[in-house]
């Protein structure tokens, strides 16, 4: 692979890895908060 | 692909017979688990800050990434092997556990991110480099390592 695309393709999964870790992350909080809410109200 | 049949080999295999029978060498291969994990943690996190100019700005990044990656590897290879042994333990209940899917894919992805697109493109000279390229690439893999860790740990929550 080319230095440039080898850079584009490093743009776009890097992009990629930190919106879904966002996502993902989100997700984990947002359950353990709903069991924290369903044990201590 | 159902995997399903590997874990239920895993399960009765000799490792499984060692690690049910001895938590002592349970505990001896958890500890390098821990340290290894502990070791692939600072090298990530040493390139990756020198990427981000936060650490070690008086060392060129080149020869940072250059000595934190030959580590990384060690790091790595002694991190997946005494996984194994540690996941026979318990391998049917890994098996239906999410977090633990979620980790083998994070961790898939992530040797994917470093051996395919990390390792190749910082071998080119980093001032030719995008520093926008390098800081988000910086930001993906403390953030892959972060979640391949911290889902690890979120196995014996969940």
């Amino acid at each position: 692979m080319s230095k440039s695309t080898l850079e584009k393709v490093a743009m776009v999964s890097s992009s990629l890895v930190l919106v879904a870790a966002i996502w993902f992350w989100s997700l984990q909080v947002g359950d353990v908060l709903e069991t924290l809410k369903l044990a201590y109200g | 692909m159902d995997v399903l049949f590997f874990f239920e080999w895993l399960d009765t295999s000799l490792l499984a017979q060692i690690s049910k029978a001895y938590g002592g060498v349970f505990a001896v291969v958890q500890m390098f688990h821990l340290l290894s994990l502990a070791m692939l943690g600072g090298m990530v996190l040493v390139g990756d800050l020198r990427l981000l100019n936060i650490l070690m700005t008086s060392v060129s990044s080149e020869e940072v990434i250059d000595n934190t990656q030959k580590w990384f590897t060690v790091a790595l290879t002694v991190m997946i092997i005494s996984g194994i042994f540690m996941s026979s333990a318990v391998a049917m209940k890994l098996y239906y556990n999410e977090m633990f899917w979620a980790k083998m894919a994070s961790l898939g992805f992530g040797i994917a991110f470093v051996y395919l697109i990390r390792r190749p493109l910082l071998k080119y000279d980093h001032d030719t480099i995008n520093p926008w390229t390098l800081r988000l690439l910086a930001l993906a893999s403390i953030t892959i390592w972060f979640t391949v860790a911290a889902s690890g740990r979120w196995i014996g929550f969940s």
